[in-house]
Order: structure tokens, then sequence, then C-alpha cells
């Protein structure tokens, strides 16, 4: 065999070596993300084992419950300031709820959830959905859909926003790559693949004590006494701040479907949102201005963050007691 | 930057490729080194530029080639290297480990004391002096450009821990790297090095550091096996760190023409402590032969001479006492070996490569603990009280047994070469063995740290 043909000989089976093995760990991923965990026939054990599975391995199981199950009533959409409520704590049987919120994701996550699902007809008749509170604008990731897979609805968020004159360029277009390079990076983790061969055979799991049927999570430890360090709180992040405006947009367009979406402000330790309230920043006033404008120009509706009077302690400053805001939620819902 | 992360996989190497590899002539130098600077420089601006300024002051005492330069423009020459050297690494150690313990106490700590190390500022150093010493020596009568002698000695691949290069090692390269095309030929041995580097560091050191970690830092409880484990688990992860380290680095040096000397030569298949120091990281070894070894009057003065030199070996690792005592330890087994070369070599072979290897290993631990924790962990090791229960299980020891003969047997370097030759069998093998060993790698990537030597 010649140098050159034996070197592309070698090069070839490299490259179909490495196209194999990513092949593998993707059917790996793919195989897990289909496993029927929730829902009254879910796998009870796996679901509490759900705890070794990163957000986006979440996200995609809910995602494709929620379209292999019979269409819900109900669909409470965010992250874990409302993952903790229940169906018992909505109190809403004998209809259909599921609780799709997955804690680390922000709120553009909860609108492309919502967004696949409509395109399944599986949207439920009723969404509620959790906006982390303008005045604190918490962090968190969008990690499903793949991004390699969201080009087109990347490339029209980006016309979109550039049109409203809220992002720079430079800003636009580095956010895919950073999210290419975060999801690349998430992937391609040993620990990660091992679980998802521990998902799969089931060895080596272990009990997490996490997630029920209904998509929800029991509440953690709830402190006796607000803590001083409620009070704290990280600075706003204005990129996500500044899609606001868009994603009600994109809400609006499912409203259109015959949906009814109602976005709620996620409830503070009523301390915090007075103190919040008493010496709100110009540009976070700005901010909600911009935010609820749009909601009412789009006709839709937007609440804000409500007062919860409750007798339960608060976990933190930010996640509230669940069955106070079940009861809260219970009461936006349609009679 | 670090050669195991995405950050340099993901976006620096590419880019390294698609852009370098295209240029041509000057530009392609100019590209190479602000590439180099940038990474380099992402350990901190400020040591960006006392790398900058290092380079420009050497050649400046170096570059006339009108001018035979005297032992005094050396000594100029090696004035900032040598001083930024001294200033980073050594001068809280002279304070706090010498003065202060003579009862100096009234000297204060010197501001560089509680700064970060640049990276490889002894790499660097020592290549930059040996560059004003070939001059002198008449070995480079014509003085490189500054751009070609910036990217000598800045070149990333080399930077931050070697392998310490000579200017005679890449001589012929600099001077056809503005016209380099890479052959196809080529790409198997580059492939080899990277993949096989990466796989040495990022799967086995890097695993084999997780296990350590947790009983190093918890010595009280250290059960004599698991003593055993980190002693043995020590020795295996310092080497494959660094042969990986040196690995890439040849790699890379390679995809632009320049071949670096080789750092290893399976160290711990040595079958004696001389020879052990004739396989591990060769480039230093040559460099204080020639350097310092040879000047002191070499063989006249052995034992005096091999006691100085591995001082110097031990202080040029760290800025610590247990360097130091490192590398009396060494200095130590060399001249033992050479008094009882004769009763020694009767032993068998294979007698004497493992003895070596336990000598070997024995003086790693200074490496990994102060002298507090060293006297504890040989407590652990050898005294009579052993602390807790052995957590290591069999697995992580059926580890460490795969790993000796990895080490002992396993060149890189020569399979490298070879890469692409036996037949089709032999070569489609080769494709798939790369491509696990880059798979495995990437799974394990985001679980890497900084290599050892980063730290000298």
């Amino acid at each position: 065999m010649s140098d050159r043909i034996s070197i592309r000989t070698g090069l070839g089976t490299l490259v179909a070596a490495l196209l194999l093995l990513a092949a593998l760990s993707l059917t790996l991923s793919g195989t897990v993300r289909r496993l029927p965990v929730f829902g009254p026939d879910g796998d009870a054990r796996l679901r509490q084992a759900m705890t070794r599975l990163t957000v986006d391995d979440t996200i995609a199981l809910k995602a494709n419950h929620g379209r292999t199950a019979p269409r819900y009533d109900i669909g409470l959409f965010g992250n874990s300031r409302s993952v903790a409520v229940s169906h018992s704590d909505l109190g809403v049987a004998p209809s259909r709820f599921f609780n799709f919120s997955v804690g680390g994701t922000v709120f553009e996550q909860s609108v492309t959830l919502a967004e696949h699902l409509a395109r399944d007809g599986k949207l439920p008749g009723t969404v509620l959905i959790s906006l982390d509170n303008v005045d604190i604008g918490f962090f968190g990731t969008i990690g499903w859909p793949s991004v390699f897979t969201s080009l087109p609805r990347i490339a029209d968020d980006s016309v979109l926003i550039r049109r409203m004159g809220h992002a720079s360029l430079p800003r636009i277009a580095a956010e895919p790559v950073r999210m290419a390079l975060d999801q690349v990076k998430a992937f391609m983790n040993a620990d990660r693949q091992l679980d998802y061969l521990r998902f799969l055979t089931g060895i080596g799991l272990e009990d997490g004590g996490r997630y029920r049927a209904d998509g929800s999570v029991p509440q953690g430890h709830l402190a006796a006494q607000p803590a001083a360090d409620m009070i704290r709180f990280p600075a706003p992040n204005p990129y996500h701040l500044d899609h606001l405006a868009l994603y009600v947009h994109r809400l609006a367009r499912l409203q259109a479907q015959g949906r009814r979406i109602i976005v709620y402000e996620s409830p503070l330790y009523p301390p915090l949102l007075r103190e919040i309230e008493q010496g709100r920043k110009p540009e976070t006033a700005a901010l909600r201005q911009r935010l609820f404008a749009a909601c009412h120009a789009e006709g839709l509706t937007c609440l804000p963050a409500p007062v919860l009077q409750t007798a339960t302690p608060w976990p933190d400053c930010c996640h509230a007691p669940a069955a106070a805001l079940g009861r809260f939620l219970h009461d936006l819902l349609p009679l | 930057m670090l050669f195991n992360s995405w950050l340099f996989l993901g976006i620096f190497l590419p880019a390294i490729l698609c852009i370098g590899l295209p240029l041509r002539g000057m530009a392609r130098i100019l590209f190479l080194i602000v590439a180099s600077f940038v990474f380099y420089s992402y350990s901190g601006l400020e040591h960006g530029a006392v790398l900058a300024a290092s380079i420009v002051w050497v050649h400046l005492w170096t570059g006339r080639p009108d001018r035979p330069l005297t032992r005094w423009h050396v000594a100029a020459a090696a004035l900032l290297p040598m001083g930024a050297l001294v200033y980073y690494k050594y001068l809280g150690f002279v304070v706090t480990g010498i003065l202060h313990p003579l009862g100096l106490t009234a000297i204060a700590i010197p501001a560089a004391a509680d700064k970060v190390l640049p990276a490889g500022i002894s790499f660097f150093a020592f290549q930059l002096v040996s560059y004003a010493i070939d001059r002198q020596r008449g070995q480079i009568p014509q003085p490189e450009r500054l751009p070609a002698f910036a990217l000598f000695i800045s070149f990333f691949p080399q930077l931050v821990a070697g392998p310490i290069l000579r200017h005679h090692d890449v001589a012929e390269g600099l001077k056809a790297l503005p016209r380099w095309r890479l052959p196809a030929e080529r790409l198997p041995e580059i492939i080899t090095l990277i993949a096989g580097g990466l796989f040495l560091k990022v799967v086995l050191a890097d695993r084999i550091a997780a296990l350590i970690a947790p009983l190093a830092a918890d010595l009280s409880h250290l059960s004599r096996p698991d003593s055993l484990f980190v002693l043995f688990g020590y020795s295996f992860q310092i080497y494959f760190d660094f042969y990986g380290y040196s690995l890439i680095a040849i790699g890379l040096g390679l995809i632009f023409g320049l071949r670096f000397p080789s750092n290893f030569r399976l160290p711990y298949a040595a079958a004696n402590p001389r020879d052990f120091w004739r396989r591990w990281h060769i480039t230093l070894s040559y460099w204080i032969r020639d350097y310092l070894y040879l000047p002191l009057g070499g063989n006249r003065h052995y034992v005096r001479n091999i006691i100085i030199i591995f001082a110097v070996c031990g202080l040029w690792h760290g800025a610590g006492w247990n360097f130091v005592v490192w590398g009396l330890y060494h200095a130590m087994l060399v001249t033992g070996y050479h008094l009882l070369r004769q009763p020694w070599q009767n032993i068998p072979v294979r007698l004497q490569v493992f003895l070596t290897f336990l000598l070997v290993s024995a003086g790693w631990s200074l490496f990994l603990f102060d002298f507090a924790d060293w006297a504890m962990f040989a407590g652990r090791l050898v005294g009579p009280a052993a602390g807790g229960e052995a957590v290591i299980g069999p697995w992580p020891w059926l580890l460490l047994a795969a790993c000796l003969p990895v080490s002992m047997a396993v060149d890189v370097e020569a399979l490298a070469r070879r890469a692409c030759t036996a037949g089709r069998a032999g070569t489609m093998l080769w494709g798939a063995g790369a491509a696990g060993m880059i798979y495995a790698s990437l799974l394990y990537l985001d679980l890497s740290a900084a290599f050892i030597y980063f730290r000298f």
C-alpha cells in the first residue's frame, strides 16, 4: 500500500471511528431522553434518580412526556420557583395537570418548550408561565433543544431583536456560538455518559427522592424563621431582560392558536418585595414598564408579583411555599 | 491557556490551523508570535509583558552580528530573564525560607511572594540564557532577527513547559518556517502525538490525580496501603502529566515544521538513577550538563558537581526546601550508584529497573507534599502506626497496574513515527485507536486540571 493511500485509509478510519463514537453517545442520550418517566405509567425508579441528569436532559424528558401523553388541561412552565407546585397544591382535580418546570432554566426555555408542544398539538389548554421577578433577573440556561437544531429559530430571534434595537450585532452573533460551545462541553462529559448508561441499565442508580409523576418536585426543607440572607439577591441580567419583549411576542403567537396563556411574575418573600418596590431602580422600573407594555400590546395576560401572605415559612427569598403558590395559581385559572 | 481545555482545542487551535497554515512569509511568523502571546497572556497580561521585555532585552544584547560577545554581554543579557525568575519565583523563598529562619525577621516578604508565578518562567528564562551563551560560544554565528528570535522563545507549544529548546534544535525549522507547507505524510505522526499526549494527561494522569487528591488531603487517616497508592499513583501521575504535555508540544511544533527534541525516553524503564536522568526531562538534563556541569569541571569533581547540579535542579523545580531536598536526594542516588556500580550491575536487570522505579517514586513524594505533610506521609508509609482503613479498592490498583507496562514500554514518539505504515489492518487499527484516545480525552476534558509542570 503506498504511503498516500495508507494515510488516507488511516485518516478515513479515524474520522469514521470518531463519527461512530459520537453517534453512539447521541444514541445513548436520545434513548434516555425518550424513557417513560412521568405520568401515571412512568417508571418511578428512574424518576427518583433523575437528580443525576442534567437540566437539558430533564427538559427533554418532560417535553417527550408532553408530546406523547394525551394533551393536558393545565400546564405550569418555569424553573425552580414553580417546580414544587403539584397537582394537589393547585387543587384542580379532576382536570389533568403537568408541571413542565425545570430548575435552572430561564423564561426563554419555558417559551421554547411551550412552542414545541404547540407544534405537536400538545400545548395544554391553559398555560401558566412563571417569569423570574424582573427586579432580580436571575441567571439561568436554555439547554433544550440543542442549539444545532434551533438555528432557524435563533436566526429569526436575531432579526427580531435587531429590529427592536435591543441588542448589538456582535452580541447577537456571539450568543449562538457561546451556546453551541456550552452545549458541546456539557454533552462531551464522561460523567454524563456514564449516567446515561446507569439510567439505561439501572445499575448504580441512586435514590434521589425527587420528581413526582406530575412533574413536580417536593419542596426542600422550609426554614422555621426567614433567614437574614433572604434579602440578598444578584444583579439583574440585562441580556435576558432585553429579550423579554420578544418572548412575549412568541407567546402571543401561541395564544392566537386558541390557548389561554397567563404569565405571572414569581412572588418574592414579602418583606423583600416591599423593600424592592420602595427602592426600585430606574432601569428595572423601565424594564418592567417595557414588559407589561409589550404584554398589553400583544393581548397577553401578564401579572406582577403577588404578595403571598402565608403562615408557611419560605425556604429562601425567592422560592415561594408550594402550597401558597398553588393557591395563587388556582385563583388565576378560569372557572 | 491550557492544551487540555475546550478553549484551546475548540477555538485557539482551529484558528491557528485555519489562519496560520495558509499564511506565508513574515506574515506567518508575526501571526504565530501574536497568537503565542495571546495564548500566554491568558495567565495574565503582566506575564506577557515580562516575556516580551525579556525577549527584547536578550535580543538587544545578543542580536548584533558584527560584534563578538563577551561573558559580560551574556551576563547583561541574562540579567532581565534571570532577574524576573528570581523576583517572581525565589524572593519569597529567600526571605521566608532562609532569612527568617536565620533570625532576620525584620526583612519583609517582598510583594512578589504574593504574586502568581508567570507560567513557564523557568523554561523561557533558561531558553533565553542558553541562546545568549550559545551566541557567546560562537555556536550561533548569525543571530536571529527579532521576529524569528521572538518566535523561537515564545512559540506557544513549548512556551509554558518545554521541551527547553536550544537554538540548534530548531534553527533549520525556523529558517524554513515562512515557506513551510504541512505534508499529508506528517498528519498521522502529529495526530498520534497530540491524541496520545491528551490521553495520557486527561484520561490517565488526571484520573489518577482524582484518586490521590482526597487521600493526600487527609493524611491523618491514611492507611499504609493507601499511602502506597499515593506513592506509586503520584509517580505515574507526574510522568503521564509531563510526558503528555511534551507529546502535545512536539505534535503542535510539527504542524509548523519545527521538530522539538524528545523530553522522555521511557524513564521508568531506567536501570539505575543515572540512566533515569538520561531519560527524564532530557532537555533540562542536557541544559544543566552543558551550561552548568561541564563549566564546573564535569567529571573532574564528580561528586561535588553532581551535588551542585542536582541542588540547582531541585531549585529549578520549585522555591522550597522540599525541592532542594528532592534534588539532593537524587544527587545521593546518582553518586551512590557511581560508588556502588559494580555490585548494582550484578543484580538482575529487572530488579535494577524495579529498584530504580522505587527510589524515584519515593522522591516524587517531596513534590507532592511540603515538609510537614511529607513527614506525616512518610510516617504513614513506613512508621509503626498506620492510620485508618484502606479506602482504595481493587479497581484503582488495577488502573495503576495497567499504568506500569504503559510507562515502561509505550514510547508514543516511536509509535507516532510508524503510524500508518503497518499495512491496511495496522493502519485501520491506528485510526480507531487514535479516535478512541481523542474521544476519551474529550469526554474527560472538563474534569482535567492544569499541568503539574506549569508551576515550574
